[in-house]
């Protein structure tokens, strides 16, 4: 469904992402993790139409995406969420998702049924009517992922929607993402939270300094000596070099 | 009429707006009849449908623009060119300056869309003293005096009208057009669009929004109107000049009329303008005695005091205001009405 | 050869006079990311102030500049503690009218208390007003106009790389709410920062008068001049500012020489091409633009 290939984004003389290749398949939930400063955010901004790639190219559903503005992006089904919450402080809950529904029905009746189904389905029904500013972050993270849904995507870019949460509302999202997966949604995932990532991923891609050194089912990756490196640093030395904080 | 209830959001209290807003532009007119009152009608009239012009790019869409002058001077100037010099209809004028004008927009939103915030507003304000200064210069290579007087010849065709009334239906009517046209913006699918672009343009982006297509979209609405108040100003003081219609005033009352009001509401520059234009003047009657510009004095900083105590204006006030009272009743709910910053 | 050189020579005289027209502006808005749409008129103020200086007292300007620099120091807190601080966290909109609605208020309150006439003084006795250099003509106003330029920006720069409140200055222009966390009060540093802009503003408009014209709404022209300045050298910076300053008189200089009419027009002109190709000005911070303010 997407086609990373041999992407590298320079920034002046920093590569931020090195040459890196991946592949989505559709209905697959696809984790990217990686410590800090290793490229994810990069990656997925790429992806995600923010700022072009400096080589290689970018397919979804066989049509080259790098380059193309987000809104087009999103017009072709793939959709993506912030890591800050980017709410639209002025409107209620139910507006800012039907901006999202307008993108395929230019109705308001047609766009605000859509964007109920939506709330209802992320678990912000009773919420609807109320200003997007009296959310909490959690409530907030879950607005995202319903303005993203309402575009209809074929398959979503999801920005460490854990991050922040609690242990309660963490596995809130985890069932929200698989009950979307079982809807037939391709989620690609940047994350930070290794628990979450290693229950719900099919697959698991790893990035260090840029480059992506392991690829796999989660129990494999997480036993790939070269990974092990890069979060908790080679054995035979200290143990300085732990895993980074939390936020990237 | 189903069709309308699908893609414009019709509320049951805009039924009571509508009536007030019939009753002030097709009522007002015929009860006055006082040159002076209907006057400052016209005027009213006039600045509520520019000031609601502007709202569109401004408000909804939150490209809050100083360059309006720019718009409303050259609505003026071609359709009094056209009329002084080929005996072009002033109608058709309007529309020929309402195209001119919106080449205009689209020449400045090229660099202009490229900025934020206060950075448009000061390119915007940048390219209404150009196209002023610019015009003043072409006097050295074109034949033209420097100001242009229109011959008061009455007739409908020439938007000359003996009686004052009539302006002010003229100008009524242009301020119904502007509103409905706004109301319209504001209720369907394109309002949400300029909302969610005023409020997070990346957001908005991510959500499928075209972002430039739609901005452009109130820019070249917001511009023809504005030119078509210039026109019609044109019309109404058979006099122009480069300084007189491409005065930076236009461009700093327009928005100043809708923040007054609530900028971003339909109802806002309405209000806006018969709040302020008035106040002008009653200042001036106050305080125009005590020393010429005093009342201005006043004025600016009773300004400065309205737009730091409401900075949602009068209506956003009042919405507040009444919120507090029905949260007195219900007391123990604690939703938040905060309007989130930038 | 010398038509060249002497336009560059006036050039550079006149940017350095720009320059220190928009210090003040560039100063609060790198600071308070605040942009005083009334920066012309505190200008205007400073016109008048020394106008009226050496026609009541006799004191010329030049030598009256730290009397003006202390009242407008008091004006700019007066200006801050009044007003501004009511706005510092609101939206843009609200502070550029809030700066505008002062803006209208000052104006008219000087056309109320000096007319509208046009003013200016002669500081110079006869003979004495331009001087002979290298067999080039320049006004002497404008010569000691440039060297109170380039004294206020070396002081200022010398203040705000080596004296604790300099430093905490640029630490809140840098990022406000790292400066708080430090424990640097930021009403404080924001009074004094306002008090030194429009102080500087003030002394600008003074040393302007003797080759400027002072009337009440002359500070449309000088507002407009410093935002040409302060986005051609760049936004927050305040050696970009001498850039923009001497850029702009340079420009100035020679399309004025070739065609007077357009010299008004190249201002803006050029406003609009540099914010649309390098928003961020010549030395200024990339993305600054961008930034939806607080």
């Amino acid at each position: 469904m997407l086609q990373i290939d041999n992407v590298t984004k320079r920034f002046g003389g920093l590569v931020a992402v090195d040459a890196v290749s991946l592949t989505v398949n559709e209905g697959e939930i696809i984790g990217l993790i990686g410590p800090n400063g290793a490229g994810k955010t990069t990656l997925y901004n790429v992806i995600a139409g923010t700022f072009p790639a400096t080589q290689g190219s970018i397919h979804f559903r066989g049509q080259r995406i790098d380059g193309k503005r987000a809104d087009e992006t999103c017009m072709l089904g793939l959709a993506r969420t912030f890591q800050i919450p980017q709410v639209f402080g002025s409107m209620t809950v139910g507006d800012s998702i039907m901006v999202g529904a307008f993108l395929r029905s230019r109705s308001r009746r047609v766009a605000r049924r859509r964007a109920e189904e939506v709330a209802e389905a992320v678990g912000l029904g009773h919420r609807f009517d109320l200003p997007t500013t009296s959310l909490t972050t959690a409530e907030r993270k879950r607005l995202e992922v319903a303005r993203t849904l309402a575009t209809d995507p074929g398959m979503i870019l999801l920005d460490e929607v854990m991050a922040g949460l609690n242990h309660t509302e963490v596995q809130l999202m985890l069932d929200l993402v698989s009950s979307l997966r079982d809807g037939g949604l391709t989620v690609l995932f940047v994350e930070h939270n290794l628990s979450a990532v290693m229950q719900i991923c099919d697959r698991i891609a790893v990035l260090d300094h840029g480059a992506k050194i392991a690829d796999g089912l989660p129990t494999e990756v997480m036993e790939n000596r070269e990974v092990i490196t890069a979060y908790l640093g080679a054995p035979a030395e200290d143990g300085e070099n732990q895993a980074g904080g939390d936020h990237a | 009429m189903n069709w309308l209830s699908d893609y414009f959001d019709i509320r049951r209290t805009d039924a009571i707006w509508t009536v007030l807003l019939l009753a002030m532009t097709l009522g007002l007119p015929l009860f006055i009849s006082n040159n002076y009152y209907l006057n400052v009608l016209v005027l009213v009239f006039l600045y509520a449908g520019m000031a609601s012009a502007w709202n569109i790019l401004g408000g909804m869409a939150g490209q809050f623009s100083l360059g309006h002058t720019a718009f409303f001077g050259t609505g003026a100037y071609t359709s009094t060119l056209l009329y002084n010099y080929l005996g072009v209809s002033p109608w058709l004028g309007l529309i020929a300056g309402g195209i001119v004008s919106m080449f205009f927009a689209v020449i400045i939103a090229y660099p202009a869309f490229r900025m934020r915030g206060v950075f448009f507003a000061m390119a915007t304000l940048a390219f209404g003293e150009a196209i002023r200064i610019l015009l003043i210069y072409s006097r050295k290579f074109v034949d033209m005096p420097y100001g242009l007087s229109i011959n008061w010849e009455p007739g409908f065709s020439r938007m000359i009208f003996e009686e004052r009334s009539s302006y002010a239906f003229l100008t009524g009517g242009f301020l119904l057009i502007v509103t409905l046209v706004a109301y319209g913006l504001s209720r369907s699918y394109i309002g949400t669009y300029l909302r969610a672009i005023r409020d997070s343009e990346e957001a908005a982006v991510a959500a499928g929004v075209p972002m430039r297509r739609y901005k452009m979209i109130a820019l070249l609405i917001s511009a023809f109107f504005t030119s078509a108040g210039g026109t019609i100003l044109a019309q109404y003081v058979l006099y122009i000049e480069p300084t007189s219609v491409f005065s930076i005033n236009y461009s700093i009352d327009l928005p100043l009329m809708s923040l007054i009001g609530g900028i971003g509401t339909v109802a806002g520059p309405i209000l806006g303008a018969v709040i302020a234009l008035p106040l002008r003047d009653v200042l001036l009657e106050l305080f125009g005695g005590a020393a010429a510009g005093m009342h201005l004095v006043i004025y600016g900083v009773l300004l400065m005091v309205i737009v730091i105590i409401l900075p949602d204006g009068l209506i956003g006030g009042v919405k507040s205001l009444l919120r507090r009272l029905q949260r007195g009743q219900t007391s123990g709910n604690r939703t938040t009405d905060k309007r989130g910053r930038k | 050869m010398q038509l060249v050189l002497q336009l560059l020579m006036s050039g550079i005289l006149l940017g350095g006079v720009y320059a220190l027209a928009a210090l003040g502006l560039n100063m609060i808005f790198g600071v308070a990311k605040i942009v005083n749409f009334a920066h012309g008129e505190f200008l205007m103020l400073g016109m008048y102030a020394g106008f009226w200086l050496m026609v009541l007292t006799g004191i010329n300007p030049y030598w009256g500049s730290p009397l003006i620099a202390v009242v407008f120091f008091v004006l700019g807190m007066a200006f801050y503690w009044g007003i501004m601080r009511f706005t510092i966290y609101s939206t843009e909109l609200t502070q550029v009218f809030t700066t505008l609605g002062l803006s209208i208020a000052l104006q008219n309150l000087a056309l109320v208390l000096f007319s509208a006439d046009y003013r200016t003084i002669q500081t110079m006795p006869d003979g004495m007003s331009s001087l002979q250099f290298l067999g080039f003509h320049l006004s002497t106003d404008r010569v000691i106009a440039f060297f109170f330029a380039m004294a206020i920006f070396a002081g200022l720069i010398l203040f705000l790389k080596r004296t604790f409140t300099g430093r905490a200055i640029e630490a809140v222009s840098q990022d406000l709410m790292a400066a708080r966390l430090m424990g640097i009060d930021t009403q404080k540093i924001f009074l004094i920062t306002f008090g030194l802009g429009i102080s500087i503003t003030g002394v600008a408009g003074a040393v302007l008068v003797p080759s400027f014209y002072a009337f009440p709404s002359v500070g449309t022209f000088f507002v407009l001049i410093a935002f040409v300045v302060v986005v051609l050298g760049g936004l927050g910076s305040v050696t970009g500012t001498v850039v923009g300053g001497i850029a702009l008189g340079l420009i100035e200089s020679y399309v004025g020489y070739f065609s007077p009419d357009l010299k008004e027009a190249t201002h803006f002109i050029l406003l609009i091409l540099l914010l649309s190709i390098r928003p961020h000005g010549l030395l200024g911070v990339k993305g600054a633009e961008k930034e939806t303010l607080k």
